[in-house]
């Protein structure tokens, strides 16, 4: 079942970033790119140089979102978390505009929007607790009240900033992967990595808190510092997809979702293959906002949001 | 978060396209009742305390929005907000005319300033001709229609001539981005779509209408020849840097000639544009 869900995941991925590279705005000619001369194979060869640290952008950002998603709600036991809904991101956007508006350097944007998270995350799980246990619908209301909150704070960042600084609190906002360079996917890489790799080396403790958290300290598991943990790494991950690439809402929601019902709830499968379509997903949805109204771009954010949405509505209503 | 963003961006887009001087509609009819000239006027916008002052009326200003900065007298005038404008500071001015722009975000001021009985003048600004047609409205209302009248009669002659001159010169291909990061282009539509093809260029985006945001990918391999941009302080470092590593470093526009045209001429929708046009036409030839 595992080998077989992630060869899958890899399989969709390859798939999506084939057909990524080939469409967009501009026709790109694979004859040109391999053998063009003069004008068309410069051309191709330019276009291949924008599009392809924007695909590798595209599925970090995306994996590390999925990623965060489907631990946090193995970790919660709750369907609905999503970095988006509990707050997350909006907490990363928060520490990365105001690292902006600081002025301090962009280097330092991941670790702002890291602690931005770590931050929302925390202040949303205690504002969730009832008698030692994370409630549901707290949850939820917290997540609601922290993105409010956050919201509030963007806007008026937004507006006692000017020219530059404005732009960046849109792009944060909205989300975007217009300025993917392959200097920013080397900077993600080593983060996501990190992450990715603290959570799926913990997915055999998640598992067993599937079955309570009472059962899975009775089986050895040390509950509080895998909580720990997993919620330090999907604030890592968050962060640095929203430091990135801004908020790109949902795709925490959608994707483990999806892997669940095609594979099963075994996180040792689950939290990978969450990675590899969640990737495949924000891939896609890139090259939609790339191509649809070309040479105009759809905000990324709005295309996954307007794609969750009523997927989120969906789960509620099946929720009993 | 998400409705919050989406008005957020409305809100972006409409300030910014206030600050590239307005896209608008067509001038409505001229309100023509008799007014004796009003003494205690407030211009909402930089392009409107323009042509009060191109008017010779720059006295009665009492009011003129953050931007205004032209001409130089106009700095010492009291300022009513930039982009969200103050409808209670205005009041408080007691104006006997209240020039404003059709579209842009000042709108919500406006709407309560005339439900608050204060007489306000709505100025077309979308086209070349709009920018003429606004400054006979405003001329109207100032008590001065022969001076707007003239002013707008001496235009449309500069504007003839220009025409004569580059009628039948080939036409470069045309970019001109009002942002250089993500770039932001003059498309359908707008005042700066008809100065671009009145001065003998060829606009790349005039099919898409307002100010499109264009992708990477588009303006790295759009076969663009000439690339038109707005110079002041405040854009000069946001261009070179994507001039340097940006958008505009890369493919045929690296290659295509600049033509830097000073920004508050540029944007705003005022007599200045004219000078303009005669210098944007005056360097194509």
């Amino acid at each position: 079942m595992r080998t077989g869900a992630i060869a899958v995941g890899v399989l969709l991925l390859v798939a999506a970033c084939t057909v990524a590279f080939l469409v967009g705005g501009v026709h790109l000619s694979i004859a040109d790119l391999v053998a063009g001369r003069g004008e068309e194979g410069q051309t191709a060869r330019l276009l291949a140089s924008l599009r392809a640290p924007r695909i590798g952008l595209a599925a970090l950002v995306g994996g590390c979102l999925a990623l965060a998603g489907a631990a946090l709600q193995a970790l919660l036991k709750n369907p609905l978390a999503d970095p988006f809904l509990l707050g997350t991101s909006g907490g990363a956007a928060v520490g990365a505009a105001g690292a902006a508006l600081l002025g301090l350097s962009p280097l330092l944007s991941p670790a702002a929007a890291f602690v931005g998270a770590a931050a929302a995350s925390l202040g949303v799980a205690l504002l969730a607790r009832r008698g030692g246990r994370l409630d549901l619908q707290r949850l939820l209301l917290a997540g609601l009240i922290a993105n409010a909150f956050f919201s509030a704070l963007l806007l008026a960042a937004f507006s006692i900033a000017s020219g530059e600084a404005a732009r960046s609190m849109l792009f944060w906002m909205m989300g975007s992967l217009a300025d993917a360079t392959p200097r920013k996917v080397a900077a993600l890489f080593p983060y996501a990595l990190a992450g990715a790799a603290v959570l799926v080396a913990a997915a055999a403790r998640l598992n067993l808190f599937s079955v309570g958290e009472e059962n899975a300290a009775a089986l050895g598991v040390d509950t509080e510092r895998t909580k720990r943990i997993v919620f330090l790494a999907s604030s890592l991950l968050t962060g640095v997809a929203v430091a990135f690439a801004g908020v790109i809402g949902f795709v925490g929601l959608l994707v483990p979702h999806a892997v669940r019902a095609a594979f099963g709830n075994d996180q040792r499968t689950l939290l990978p293959a969450s990675f590899l379509v969640g990737a495949t997903l924000v891939v896609a949805a890139d090259a939609v906002a790339r191509a649809a109204i070309a040479p105009v771009e759809l905000p990324i954010g709005a295309l996954t949001a307007a794609l969750g949405a009523p997927v989120f509505a969906w789960l509620l209503l099946r929720t009993p | 978060m998400s409705v919050i963003a989406r008005q957020t961006v409305l809100y972006a887009i409409a300030s910014f396209s206030l600050l590239v001087g307005c896209r608008a509609e067509r001038a409505k009819p001229a309100d023509r009742r008799s007014v004796s000239s009003p003494h205690r006027v407030v211009a909402l916008a930089p392009n409107l305390t323009e042509i009060v002052f191109a008017l010779g009326a720059g006295d009665s200003l009492v009011g003129v929005s953050e931007y205004s900065d032209f001409p130089e007298a106009a700095r010492r005038i009291a300022r009513v907000g930039g982009l969200e404008v103050d409808a209670e500071k205005v009041a408080a001015l007691r104006p006997d005319l209240v020039l404003a722009m059709a579209e842009g975000t000042a709108r919500g001021a406006v709407s309560m300033l005339q439900a608050a009985g204060l007489p306000v003048a709505v100025v077309p600004s979308g086209s070349l001709d709009a920018v003429l047609s606004g400054i006979r409205l405003v001329g109207a209302r100032l008590g001065r229609t022969e001076e707007a009248e003239r002013l707008a009669r001496d235009l449309e002659r500069r504007r003839a001539d220009v025409a004569r001159r580059v009628a039948g010169r080939r036409r470069p291909r045309t970019l001109l981005l009002v942002w250089p990061d993500p770039p932001q282009a003059a498309g359908g539509g707008t005042f700066l779509n008809d100065l671009l093809r009145e001065a003998g260029a060829d606009n790349l985006v005039a099919d898409r209408s307002g100010w499109p945001v264009l992708s990477p990918e588009y303006v790295a391999t759009v076969p663009v020849e000439l690339l038109v941009i707005p110079d002041s302080e405040q854009t000069r470092e946001a261009y070179a840097r994507a001039f340097r590593s940006g958008p505009l470093s890369r493919g045929p526009v690296t290659r295509a000639r600049v033509v830097r045209l000073d920004e508050s001429a540029l944007t705003r929708p005022g007599p200045r544009v004219f000078d303009v046009l005669e210098k944007l036409a005056e360097s194509l030839s």
